[in-house]
């Protein structure tokens, strides 16, 4: 019989620094922090410089594995090659001002711009003021003024003295005007002396009143007129004046700008408006000048300001830019609104900018389950990279829930590489079901969760260790400690020939230890301050574990670590809470009869067994009719079912123990209960792999040990899993004492003789099983099936004959 | 020590008249009365004056006046205007019962029908004579308004001694205001000298800036020019004899249409 008991040295692999020698992490140097990610990196930088359209990068990785680290490193390295791309600024468009025009510059010239408009509307306002105020103006604006009043009044006059020549005077009504007749001391008669008049008089005096009045009221009517020939005049002297203030300083601003058309362009339609706007200069003094109507306005001199979207001036770099919350407004720009008079409105200035233009011209790297979460992000980014062109469109507006004014500002052509950060299912759901998806990202950059374990490896896992501890200013590791975090490392990706690259673990892990080394007074993190930090959060998390235990312990959950029972074994499985695991060893009893071959996986029919669980039974199923009824029928029925299990369950890692407790069940024999047992078969009675290994070897040991090991307990995992251990130091501790026994195997056989301690037994010449081997019993057993099954089947026949 | 002593109007109980016509609204004028009469503890007559001349036209039976707005001839009707005038009458009373009520002056109203320079002027034994008369105005052309406060205070000054005394009051009526402007009524660049330099000795303890204009002839063209220009919340002047007093008080009341107070 092979020996299958494991080394206590393949329980554990060790971590040692052949070639370099170190007291502290100290005195290593840095390394880059993206380590073991060739094949990431090499996407990454393929995507990042080939300029196609759609080659944008998704980055695949779990959280924490330090993909946003890595994609901004490389990507800085990137964007300090490329150029500084250009400035983009709103400014008014004063024909229409729902549709601000986009003006673009070289870097740091938007904001020069910005700073010149300032100016030119600093200088305006000293210049207008100053045109306006002057006597001259002044001089003009009172002569026509004067002029126009003069007209009035003169006309108005002659009137008066018109009506005088009849002994009539113009007088002011609250209302309006009228005309009396008055006597010879110019007092208005009454109606008494009216009355006394002859009727000739009083004929005479109410025509020529009645002629008077025709002709005020002409000359009434004619007054708007003339007003309005007036305020002609004055709007033309406004504007000459206007012209002579604001052309100059125009002009010299245009010069400056002579090699951007649409900046002069702009400055054209500027020089219009401010001519035509000139009071919005004007400091607001009532009737300050004749005929200038004043609004109120909050901030007239708003229409020439310039929104400098996004500044370069000070960049000496392509941008990268990382939006932590990628929803609607922060990637594509909003605009933000004010309340004026019991409503809300906005304008050019109000645009914000969104992640889309502060990254146009470098790198926008989001991360893609946060933009997948933002209603309308995803469809708007695709839309955009589609387009390349940034379109800000009010989502309340498009969503109906405001209604006020809004804008419309020109497009701004977009040239940005995006990196989606996600995890892998995130990719292949997005590739599977967004026919677009593909098309707009044409690079994966696939991470790694490990890299393998080898001398070259280790050391530089030790400097990368050194750089975490000087970028996260902890205290220096010693070696020791250093050798015990990059143990943890392979136990952490379950493989000890393996090291893992989550990046937050293993940071967490040294900001933890740093803790404790600060608690315990030490200068350094000590090999018994990252145990400490390993344990503690063990400690933190494994509530449900210890009230597990403590229930098989006091027997309420049913294991059994001694003796010997028939039809039921002890199987192992992982609970995983949160980022703890642990393992479960379950009690798995089968039931035999005679039957037609069929086996009763009772969590399959509860529907508390997964498919991968169901597809394992039926292999065992497979194994057992092609070992033992190759050539007669199978005429056995089993039950099979993890005893006080009331959840789901899934996974093929209890097949073998299955397979085991079956066999047991038919021939008979017991099976030994101080043993658990792990992996899968195949149709082939092979054993194969399982996850977990570690977790349930240590679940076992941990219940044994409670209960008191006796120095015969120990587990049956598959021989493929030997590389994968990394055990605890008491488990290892106690096989190296041999006070545990860890058993790795390859084939049934070699699991059923350990639990059966009897020997499997192989087929002879004549293709029968030795009598008294394990495999002999359970052919015997289903001899014995089919022989009843006959009788009974002939019986039946001849009761119908 | 200065030759323009500061003058004490020596008086227990001084009067003021206030003169309204019945176009104009008076309350900013009401309220610098009230002002005025609280600091010099004088107390309030108020006098409306309903335009004879418009009851007696409003009285003819062909009486039509043309609207002021909508150019649209209209009849006239005694039982309208009278009750117009009488609106108005009451507006003031509202108007004084609530200033009293604030001040705790002694506030009168008298209402009398007649000629509004005739009554105003006639009026004797009044320290302080102010009127608020609406000027002849082109038709429907705006009139340079403001807030009543925020408008200049002018001050008419000739040397003598109620010219003195307008100075007092127009002191007493800057309430905050920093800004006077002084009318110097002379006939020589030398006159004018030395009546700016008393009324600089006179202000010489008050932060007042002063703004001078003399001016030479009897209708003041410079001065209602300027007040058109810059506005006016009450023109102060010292009474002189009755015909000058009366037709330079109208004179600015008039031209300039602003409040004139003449003190006595």
């Amino acid at each position: 019989m092979k020996n299958t008991l494991l080394d206590p040295e393949s329980l554990y692999k060790t971590c040692r620094f052949d070639g370099l020698e170190f007291e502290t992490t100290d005195q290593l140097e840095d390394i880059d922090i993206i380590m073991g990610q060739d094949r990431a990196v090499e996407s990454i930088r393929f995507g990042i410089r080939l300029a196609g359209r759609g080659y944008n990068i998704f980055a695949l990785a779990p959280s924490g594995t330090g993909k946003l680290t890595a994609v901004r490193e490389l990507v800085g390295v990137e964007a300090e090659r490329q150029p500084i791309p250009t400035e983009w600024c709103y400014v008014n468009n004063f024909t229409q001002p729902s549709r601000p025009r986009a003006l673009e510059f070289p870097p740091g010239r938007g904001k020069r711009f910005k700073e010149d408009m300032a100016q030119l509307v600093e200088e305006l306002s000293i210049a207008i003021p100053a045109a306006f105020n002057g006597d001259e103006y002044r001089a003009r604006t009172e002569e026509l003024e004067e002029e126009a009043k003069q007209r009035e009044f003169q006309e108005l006059n002659k009137l008066r003295e018109e009506a005088a020549k009849e002994h009539v005077i113009l007088i002011e009504t609250p209302t309006g005007y009228a005309f009396a007749p008055v006597d010879d001391n110019n007092e208005v008669i009454n109606a008494d002396q009216f009355k006394k008049m002859s009727e000739q008089e009083q004929l005479k005096i109410q025509e020529v009143i009645a002629n008077l009045q025709q002709k005020l009221q002409k000359l009434l009517k004619k007054f708007p007129v003339w007003r309005k020939e007036a305020k002609h005049k004055l709007k033309a002297l406004n504007r000459e004046v206007a012209e002579l203030a604001v052309n100059h300083l125009i002009e010299e601003l245009k010069n400056k700008y002579l090699d951007y058309p649409a900046v002069l362009h702009y400055l054209e339609e500027a020089q219009k408006y401010i001519i035509e706007h000139v009071r919005d200069f004007i400091p607001h003094r009532e009737a300050a000048l004749p005929f200038l109507e004043m609004p109120v306005e909050p901030n007239p001199f708003r229409h020439y300001q310039v929104n400098l979207l996004v500044d370069h001036s000070e960049k000496q770099a392509a941008p990268v830019v990382y939006e932590d919350h990628p929803n609607y407004a922060n990637l594509l720009g909003r605009f933000d609104y004010q309340a004026h008079m019991g409503s809300l409105w906005t304008d050019f200035t109000m645009i914000k900018p969104g992640a889309l233009h502060k990254a146009n011209g470098g790198y926008l790297i989001l991360d893609a389950r946060k933009l997948l979460l933002q209603p309308y992000a995803w469809e708007s980014l695709k839309r955009i990279l589609q387009s390349s062109e940034i379109r800000i469109e009010s989502l309340e507006r498009s969503l109906s829930l405001i209604s006020t004014t809004s804008l419309e500002p020109e497009q701004i052509p977009l040239d940005v590489k995006i990196i989606l950060l996600g995890d892998r299912m995130l990719y292949y759901l997005l590739s599977y079901y967004d026919p677009e998806f593909q098309d707009l990202f044409k690079v994966a950059a696939d991470f790694d969760e490990s890299v393998p374990r080898d001398d070259s490896a280790v050391m530089d896992y030790a400097r990368f260790l050194a750089t975490i501890v000087r970028k996260e200013k902890l205290h220096p590791m010693t070696q020791q400690a250093v050798a015990r975090v990059i143990e943890h490392s392979s136990r952490l990706v379950g493989d000890s020939e393996k090291l893992s690259t989550h990046l937050r673990s293993i940071s967490d892990l040294l900001v933890e230890a740093n803790y404790w080394a600060e608690t315990n007074k030490h200068a350094n993190i000590l090999l018994s301050d990252v145990q400490q930090a390993i344990d503690h959060k063990i400690f933190r998390s494994d509530r449900i574990r210890e009230k597990l235990y403590e229930n098989i312990h006091r027997g309420i959950v049913m294991i059994d670590t001694q003796g010997k029972v028939a039809g039921q074994i002890n199987g192992l499985s992982v609970l995983q809470l949160g980022e703890f695991s642990f393992g479960q060893p379950s009690r798995i009893t089968a039931t035999t009869r005679l039957g037609n071959g069929k086996i009763v996986d009772i969590e399959r029919e509860t529907e508390l067994g997964g498919a991968i669980h169901s597809k394992g039974v039926m292999i065992l199923s497979s194994f057992i009719a092609a070992r033992y009824a190759r050539q007669t029928p199978f005429s056995m029925m089993a039950s099979l079912v993890f005893e006080q299990s009331y959840g789901h369950i899934d996974g093929d890692s209890a097949s073998l123990a299955e397979l085991c407790v079956i066999l047991s069940s038919v021939s008979q024999v017991p099976l030994c209960q101080n043993l658990a047992v792990t992996g899968s078969v195949n149709q082939l009675g092979q054993v194969q792999p399982i996850g977990g290994v570690n977790e349930k070897i240590e679940g076992f040991f941990d219940i044994c040990n409670k209960k008191g090991l006796t120095g015969e307990q120990g587990v049956i995992i598959p021989e493929s899993n030997v590389k994968h251990l990394m055990l605890r130091q008491d488990v290892v501790h106690a096989a190296r004492e041999g006070r545990f026994h860890i058993h790795a195997v390859a084939t049934v056989d070699q699991a059923l003789q350990l639990l059966t301690q009897m020997q499997a037994g192989e087929r002879n010449a004549q293709g029968e099983f030795p009598k008294d081997s394990f495999n002999g019993r359970v052919d015997a057993q289903l001899a014995h099936f089919t022989t009843i099954k006959q009788k009974f089947l002939k019986n039946e026949q001849h009761k119908q004959d | 020590m200065s030759n323009t002593s500061k003058i004490e109007i020596v008086s227990s109980q001084k009067r003021m008249l206030v003169v309204l016509d019945c176009f104009q609204d008076h309350q900013a004028i009401l309220n610098i009365a009230t002002n005025l009469a609280v600091k010099q503890k004088a107390e309030i007559s108020a006098l409306f004056v309903e335009d004879v001349n418009l009851v007696h036209l409003a009285g003819l039976p062909f009486a039509r006046e043309v609207d002021r707005i909508s150019i649209m001839e209209r009849q006239m009707d005694q039982g309208r205007i009278t009750s117009a005038m009488e609106k108005q009458a009451r507006k003031i009373e509202k108007m004084l019962a609530q200033l009293q009520q604030q001040s705790k002056l002694q506030i009168s109203l008298n209402v009398v029908r007649g000629h509004f320079t005739a009554e105003a002027m006639s009026a004797v034994a009044v320290d302080l004579l102010l009127l608020n008369k609406r000027g002849k105005r082109f038709a429907g052309v705006p009139q340079r308004t403001g807030k009543a406060y925020s408008l200049p205070l002018w001050v008419l000054y000739d040397g003598s001694l109620t010219a003195q005394r307008a100075l007092m009051i127009a002191g007493e009526l800057l309430q905050g205001q920093v800004l006077l402007n002084v009318v110097l009524k002379v006939q020589s660049q030398q006159e004018a000298a030395a009546l700016k330099q008393k009324v600089l000795e006179f202000f010489s303890d008050m932060e007042v800036e002063l703004h001078f204009y003399a001016e030479a002839e009897e209708n003041f063209p410079f001065v209602l020019q300027n007040i058109k220009q810059r506005g006016c919340r009450v023109m102060v002047l010292g009474r002189q004899n009755p015909e000058n007093t009366s037709k330079t008080a109208l004179l600015f009341a008039e031209k300039a249409n602003c409040p004139v107070l003449v003190v006595s």
